[in-house]
């Protein structure tokens, strides 16, 4: 190519598999040198070997998982070229074999392998070979790895995330100075990885003793390392039951995002008193989010007047609103983002409690630009009869009366529901929405959309007359529907003139995901 | 409507509206430098069959809403993602390519270096080392020995 250097490094930037990078390492001098610094930036060290294997059945939506030979391959390049090893900035480890799954020459095979890894891994920490990483990405890691990473790289690393039953046996107890800006942790439990059929035999029993002892320990160690964080802005912390003692009197100047994540009994067990404080503690917040909080308790979270307007942000994932839900969600009267997320497709939200929500989310000033609501059961029954249909078709026109009456300033709104799009028409829909103001981008997701697999030239007529009935929202430039089964979803872009047309096109769902819905609605942070 | 003539490396001039030829950032701040031209502005590092076509996707993106501030991090999604005009207008021989990438970046036309670089990057991915070099008439340089080391290195990625 006779392109000068910014221009190759500029496409070879466009390759994202590590495949096409490798490949094109390989044509010649001046690619190797675009290439080589794009294929080391961010690494992936990982085997996983469990029940249901991907590698065997390709599922679709699967990820290629990498295996023992390439992590074994990668390593070795990287302990035996320096220079390689410098241009490294994220490390990404995941290493889960479900021992009862392999036999014992395999697990020979394994452990031999995982040895000389350790070893070469220990020898590039000593050489401070990973001059450049500041990521640090463990989710279910081999210990040992775990361990020799973070003893050698802590004090340089700025993102760290880990999701591991092992967190005690880490060195997270404040011994080691950190730098660290975002944490994610995952507590997971220890329990779920006893191998053998006795899951509540004496085995079981045992363990679980220990583990409960040491939580106090492991707790407190890890208390230690958060007040040994000061540079933190992000935190996430998800899988512990004790909260309130990790979280009890930390503070972080800088924390600007909390994020509360699923804990084993799916209720958080950090006290209302206990998340008030901290919040109070940390008037910078200015994202929050929750999951199934607060309880009904005989507490009301309250919050100072301080962090009331700095708090844009909630996330609320729930399975039902609980009764003192109102009063907590009128506390943040600055907010210009809230996204509710159902966790389970049984029962959950009521149409006149979210007539109640939408009441309470209105505000003065600029109010609530992006939001993401759960539709009510019956208006998303799965199948319904006439009759039934009509219900459905009023209690979607009250929504919308009040979505338009309260909330005029909203410009992004994606509505997650459990039943079929089909049950009620798109005529439904714009009929009720129609005349708000501001809407510019709305999403439709859903389990399963009836016309998606028809042909294009079927559904052409079907997209202009979407657009058409969706024209009488002023603003409304782009309208999504997403299946959420099949992970698909098309964007429909209305063309105003003087006859209005429709233009789809397919469109990532992870990318509608992150405008209209929440990264936090997923259970957890980790990797799947 | 104003209008600005420029004048390609051979000497052709053309005609265009200001605010297309306002998508170049070079001639942007050229004319801000020296407010009203009436001469035609050289540039002199582009013929005129590749000027003509830089204009032409100027005059399509005129409308466009201005680029947003450099953001490295979405640098490296997805390529396939161009819009369909710019595929088709993308159809030329590579040598038509290549000229419009360079042109795009003398003339500092980020959104049209942006379609450029995604372009070629398509036409690497999937392709082994001999078909890239095939595609692009690129000589192999590395000795045999070099070659050898840098696959077993990049084994790893292989099939990634």
């Amino acid at each position: 190519m006779k392109l000068p250097v910014e221009i190759v490094d500029q496409i070879m930037a466009n390759l994202v598999e590590k495949k096409d990078l490798a490949a094109a390492a390989l044509v010649s001098r001046a690619c190797h040198r675009s290439a080589t610094p794009l294929l080391y930036r961010d690494i992936v060290i990982e085997d996983v070997l469990d029940n249901n294997d991907t590698r065997e059945l390709p599922t679709r939506g699967v990820q290629k998982r990498g295996s023992l030979p390439q992590m074994t391959s990668l390593i070795s390049t990287l302990h035996s070229n320096p220079f390689i090893c410098s241009l490294v900035c994220s490390i990404e480890h995941q290493f889960y074999i479900a021992v009862p799954y392999v036999d014992s020459l395999q697990r020979q095979i394994w452990e031999m392998a995982l040895i000389t890894m350790r070893v070469q891994l220990q020898k590039i920490i000593d050489r401070n070979g990973f001059s450049r990483v500041t990521q640090l990405r463990l989710f279910n890691p081999d210990v040992e790895f775990a361990d020799i990473l973070l003893k050698g790289l802590l004090p340089q690393i700025e993102v760290l995330h880990i999701a591991s039953p092992y967190v005690r046996h880490l060195p997270f107890n404040g011994s080691l100075p950190s730098n660290i800006k975002e944490l994610q942790v995952q507590f997971l439990s220890e329990l779920l990885r006893i191998p053998g059929p006795t899951l509540f035999g004496d085995v079981w029993q045992a363990t679980r003793a220990a583990y409960n002892s040491a939580d106090e320990t492991m707790h407190s160690h890890f208390n230690s390392f958060l007040s040994a964080s000061p540079s933190l802005q992000i935190l996430r912390i998800s899988g512990t039951k004790e909260l309130h003692a990790i979280l009890a009197d930390v503070t972080f100047p800088s924390l600007d995002i909390l994020e509360i994540g699923p804990v084993f009994n799916r209720v958080i067990d950090l006290t209302v008193a206990g998340l008030s404080s901290f919040i109070d503690r940390h008037p910078g917040i200015s994202r929050l989010a929750l999951r199934n909080l607060p309880a009904e308790t005989d507490t009301v979270l309250s919050i100072s007047p301080e962090s009331r307007s700095g708090i844009r942000q909630l996330i609320s994932c729930v399975e039902e609103i609980p009764t003192d839900y109102y009063s907590f969600l009128d506390q943040f009267e600055g907010l210009d983002t809230f996204k509710m997320h159902r966790d389970i497709v049984v029962g959950g939200v009521l149409q006149d409690e979210l007539l109640e929500l939408v009441k309470h989310l209105q505000r003065d000033g600029p109010g609530i630009k992006n939001l993401a609501l759960p539709m009510p059961s019956h208006i998303s029954g799965r199948t319904l009869t006439d009759s039934k249909l009509e219900m459905a078709r009023v209690a979607l026109e009250h929504f919308g009366q009040a979505f338009k009456q309260y909330l005029p300033g909203v410009e992004v709104f994606g509505i997650s529901q459990i039943g079929r799009y089909n049950d009620l028409g798109s005529v439904d829909w714009s009929r009720s929405f129609a005349g708000h103001p501001c809407l510019k981008r709305l999403a439709i997701k859903t389990p399963f959309l009836p016309n998606f697999r028809e042909s294009h030239a079927v559904r052409e007529n079907v997209i202009d007359d979407l657009a058409r009935a969706f024209s009488d929202l002023p603003a409304l430039e782009k309208l999504v529907f997403y299946e959420s089964i099949d992970k698909q979803a098309i964007e429909l872009e209305i063309i105003r003139g003087e006859t209005t047309t429709g233009k789809e096109r397919f469109v990532d769902t992870a990318e509608v995901d992150a405008e209209f819905f929440d990264y936090f609605f997923q259970t957890g942070w980790e990797k799947s | 409507m104003s209008e600005i003539k420029l004048l390609s490396s051979d000497q052709a001039t053309i005609t265009v509206e200001k605010s297309v030829a306002e998508r170049s950032i070079l001639i942007k701040n050229m004319l801000e430098d020296v407010g009203e031209v009436t001469e035609a502005i050289p540039i002199p590092n582009v013929n005129e069959n590749v000027l003509k076509k830089v204009i032409e996707w100027c005059e399509h993106h005129k409308g466009d809403p201005p680029a947003q501030a450099d953001d490295d991090s979405d640098s490296r999604k997805k390529s396939s993602d161009i819009d369909e005009w710019d595929q088709k207008f993308m159809q030329v021989d590579q040598e038509m390519l290549f000229e419009i990438i360079l042109a795009a970046n003398y003339l500092d036309i980020k959104p049209l270096l942006d379609v450029g670089c995604k372009t070629v990057a398509n036409m690497i991915k999937g392709k082994s080392p001999e078909e890239i070099r095939k595609t692009f008439n690129i000589q192999n340089d590395f000795t045999p020995e070099e070659e050898e080391q840098i696959r077993r290195e990049n084994e790893w990625a292989e099939d990634r």
